[in-house]
């Protein structure tokens, strides 16, 4: 117990942090509620709240990835939780001698029992992620370097540190004095004491007030510090997880044209409020930027270093938005450069691996929207492929008249004579205009009649499904293709629509819906299971070498579907299916989505070289894929490393076709 | 400086054209129709020049069917000030008199420069450009490839056989527009949600009866197929000979 002065200076003392504490916390939320507000995230708030507790507690947002030093944050996290509630006690104590929360019984034995022993793991944790930061400084850490926040770690890690030394040297001390009675459940604390033997009673008293106030004055510090630094993540982590979207990863809002004249994010209170949530949860910890396509490649784009910079940005416009002013400069050239917007190709491993649910998706795509539709400033690539998805409705601008040549020697049923089928099949513009994708819906029709389904084809009355366009934030010329297609649609009658392309099928399936269609929708690799799994497509599984599979970032993190085109290949196969080092939700990306394949790639290295690396590295003779853009950029990587005679590449449709027995 | 820019809108180049049961126009249903692309480069260089700030105005004309109005919408979207479509009752008119209406209508209209494409990829006469320098009284210079405003004159780089050649001449002028001129923009959103909005002034036009008229229009003879001359270096010597002899282009 602290005598009169001391507890007016500690009681001071608190005010002061907490109060300093409270006002950060109310300038950031002030701050994310300048955002825009159409996104809404507090349905199944059980479910929400669930999914917290489960991963914080567990530590699972951090050790999935990265299990070793996820284990050692676990160790620190806790420590944190139990040292959070042994300074409840350790306050309270300063007023009413010897209080404990619990009381004295066997369950306040057991508690001391527990902190001993978290601190020393905690002890461990922070030295162990000191060493890494500092000595073996890993590139998720240490790269890109503009604004890293390593200075603030030192502090937050001595401070944890500290907070554990000085409650151990305190109790030891304790010991000392009060005897061993008083520590029959504090193992650590005991092995402690015998440093402290040797001193006198009123060293051990004075060493004692020394460490109870610099362990409280500790804490209180931490507590101001928070806010500044990324370990504000304690706070906001949990609660950003808690704001998670439901939605498969990477799906676009809808502009309502109608209603506003800014589109996309200009300045940084046009990102949607949880954008602004994000920045503000960021870590820093490098997880997106490890499985990042664009970074790994060397282009200019780091996920983290989107998230570290516009948070950046938006504490120093701070001051404008509190006054309800507009921000002082936009986001792009000053904050964030068009190379890093462009770089990105949607896979969405970022967001697979945020251990804080960022979606960084949306917010690259809403400054690619301001870019595109307010500035017109793109890359020029993009401009033949916008005109044809205009006049022609395909990426390529080929006649329109055109889309259904593929099919002309081929028995294509037709919806506009059939009016109703089973399966209406979206083939898609890689599917009629690309001669590679092309073979792909030729050897799909061969399978779809071989198995006698019930299906027809738009023929020329389809449209581009206009994913290009929005992912390259041309959401009005979206729209335009989007509409014609929903029109188009509501002619005839199917149960459920196919499609060869994870995108188109993504975007009919979970996007569609934003202008009035809902579709069931279903991609060929899992009609294609299903018709072998119910004895409908005789195949022959054939000895020609073994295969590998590539996830479709589109297919697989955006919308679960792993299993299906495995069963598929491996009902082919004799010399069955191997799995490449990144597989299923860790797939890394071909390189072609979000608008990519219609941009230049100059920079650095070449995405599809390295997953065709990664596809020689299986031994496999064929990488099996399911995505028409996939296909070419695997073509295209397997022809320019000349590696023809080690590897081809085929789509899941055309394997299976070249099998049917 | 105030610039004029004659647009017309044509179809599509992948369209896939069908001729009518009259043997002599084109059948309109499912047709794309698109700004001529020859006229995009006029649009995008006086934009240019405004941009430059060496020009106060930018306005364009069309001529044609009611349709064309859209072409209009697109030149709004792309920057222009301000858009006129001298409405024509027939589709198609021959160029002589498309001139006569442009000159008619710029000679209640001040103006320093007047761009349009060097032919309209669906007729392709490359006659409207020189037609309206006779008819305004004006010098034309076509076929350019490169193009400096400087107020009172004009220096234009133009294609000609084999190479190329500058000339400078006194605006008021006409120029027709060749591509590699510049690269037209994709019209911003903003502004073709502002297009969109536009009223675009629509005059009848007094068009007198043609001069020329179609009488027949016929498919091209379908393409034959290739040839295959031999395999490798032994083949050559074949295939030199019959470019030389049969195509003619040796
Ligand atoms: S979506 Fe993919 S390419 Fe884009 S930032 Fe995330 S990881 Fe990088
Ligand atoms: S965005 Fe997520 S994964 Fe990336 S650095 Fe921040 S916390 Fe880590």
């Amino acid at each position: 117990m602290l005598n009169l002065v001391g507890q007016i200076v500690l009681v001071l003392c608190i005010l002061a942090a907490t109060g300093f504490f409270a006002f950060e916390v109310w300038k950031r939320t002030r701050l994310v509620k300048t955002g825009r507000r159409d996104v809404i995230r507090t349905d199944k708030p059980m479910l929400r709240l669930g999914f917290v507790i489960c991963r914080v507690i567990s530590q699972l947002c951090s050790i999935k990835d990265r299990p070793v030093v996820g284990v050692m944050h676990a160790f620190v996290f806790w420590g944190f939780v139990f040292f959070a509630v042994a300074t409840i006690n350790h306050v309270a104590g300063a007023f009413s001698q010897g209080f404990s929360l619990w009381g004295h019984g066997t369950f306040n034995d057991l508690w001391f029992l527990g902190v001993d022993i978290v601190a020393v793991f905690c002890i461990i944790g922070t030295i162990y992620l000191a060493v890494r930061r500092f000595i073996v400084k890993p590139v998720a850490i240490t790269k890109p370097m503009p604004i890293s926040r390593s200075p603030q770690s030192a502090i937050v890690l001595s401070l944890i540190f500290g907070l554990m030394v000085t409650y151990l040297l305190n109790q030891g001390g304790e010991i000392v004095l009060k005897g061993e009675a008083f520590a029959r459940w504090m193992p650590v604390s005991q092995a402690v004491a015998p440093l402290l033997a040797g001193l006198s009673t009123g060293a051990l008293e004075l060493l004692n007030s020394v460490m109870w106030w610099a362990h409280i004055l500790m804490v209180l510090v931490f507590l101001v510090f928070i806010p500044h630094s990324k370990h504000f993540h304690l706070v906001a982590g949990p609660v950003n997880m808690f704001l998670r979207s439901h939605e498969p990863i990477g799906t676009l809002k809808k502009i309502d044209f109608e209603k506003t004249e800014e589109f996309g994010a200009t300045t940084v209170n046009q990102f949607q409020w949880k954008s602004i949530m994000d920045f503000f949860s960021c870590v820093d910890c490098g997880r997106c930027q490890d499985v990042c396509p664009a970074f790994q490649s060397d282009k200019a784009l780091s996920p983290k270093v989107i998230m570290m910079s516009l948070r950046k940005h938006i504490l120093h416009e701070s001051g404008n938005l509190l006054k309800g002013e507009a921000p002082s400069e936009p986001i792009m050239e000053a904050w964030i450069k068009d190379d890093e917007i462009w770089a990105c190709t949607t896979c969405g491993a970022c967001m697979e691996a945020c251990p804080v649910c960022n979606e960084h998706i949306p917010t690259i795509i809403e400054m690619r929207r301001a870019r595109m539709m307010m500035e017109n400033k793109f890359p020029q690539e993009l401009n033949p492929a916008f005109k044809g998805l205009e006049t022609n409705s395909n990426p390529w601008n080929m006649g329109s008249s055109a889309r259904a040549e593929w099919a002309q020697d081929l028995n294509v049923p037709r919806m506009a004579e059939k009016q109703q089928a089973e399966y209406l099949w979206f083939v898609g513009c890689a599917g009629c205009f690309d001669d590679r994708g092309k073979d792909i819906s030729r050897a799909f029709a061969k399978i779809l009649n071989a198995a006698g389904v019930d299906y027809a084809i738009l023929g020329e009355e389809e449209g581009c499904c206009g994913d290009p366009a929005r992912r390259a934030g041309n959401e009005y010329l979206f729209q335009m293709n989007a509409e014609q297609n929903v029109t188009t649609m509501q002619q005839y009658k199917f149960k459920k629509i196919v499609t060869c392309c994870p995108h188109g099928m993504h975007i009919l399936k979970n996007e569609y819906g934003q202008f009035g269609g809902n579709y069931e929708v279903i991609h060929h690799s899992q009609l294609i299971a299903e018709l072998i799994s119910a004895g409908k497509l005789k195949v022959e599984s054939n000895g020609t070498g073994k295969i590998t599979y590539h996830d479709s970032c589109y297919l697989g993190r955006y919308n679960h579907i792993y299993n299906e085109p495995r069963q598929a290949l491996q009902a082919t196969s004799k010399d069955g299916l191997v799995e490449m080092a990144r597989a299923k939700n860790k797939s890394f990306c071909c390189g072609a989505g979000g608008g990519r394949m219609f941009m230049e790639e100059t920079a650095g290295t070449r995405i599809n070289h390295i997953r065709v690396q990664d596809a020689l590295n299986t031994g496999a003779a064929t990488v099996g894929v399911a995505c028409p853009f996939c296909k070419s950029m695997f073509d295209d990587g397997i022809k320019e490393k000349g590696l023809e005679d080690k590897l081809k590449v085929l789509d899941i449709a055309q394997i299976v076709a070249n099998s049917l027995r | 400086m105030k610039i004029i820019v004659c647009v017309k809108q044509v179809p599509d180049t992948e369209a896939n054209i069908k001729i009518g049961a009259d043997n002599k126009s084109i059948v309109e249903a499912g047709i794309k129709f698109i700004i001529n692309p020859f006229d995009e480069f006029a649009i995008e260089e006086a934009i240019k020049i405004k941009e430059a700030g060496k020009a106060e105005s930018v306005i364009a004309i069309g001529w044609g069917p009611e349709r064309s109005q859209e072409v209009l919408r697109t030149a709004v979207a792309m920057g222009v000030d301000d858009v006129v479509l001298l409405k024509t009752d027939a589709v198609s008119i021959d160029s002589y008199t498309a001139a006569k209406i442009l000159a008619a209508k710029i000679k209640t209209m001040s103006y320093d420069l007047i761009l349009t494409g060097k032919e309209t990829i669906d007729d392709g006469n490359m006659q409207i450009g020189p037609m309206l320098g006779e008819l305004l009284n004006i010098p034309c210079v076509t076929l350019v490839t490169k193009l400096d405003v400087d107020g009172a004159n004009l220096s234009a780089k133009r294609e000609i056989e084999g190479g190329y050649e500058v000339v400078e001449t006194a605006c008021p002028a006409i120029v027709t527009c060749q591509k590699g001129l510049n690269e037209p923009r994709y019209p911003s959103i903003r502004g073709v949600m502002l297009a969109k909005k536009k009223v675009v002034a629509v005059e009848p036009a007094a068009a007198e009866a043609d001069q020329i008229t179609v009488t027949t229009m016929a498919y091209p003879a379908a393409r034959s197929g290739g040839k295959v001359v031999g395999q490798g270096a032994e083949a050559v010597p074949a295939l030199v000979k019959l470019l030389h002899e049969e195509a003619r282009v040796l």
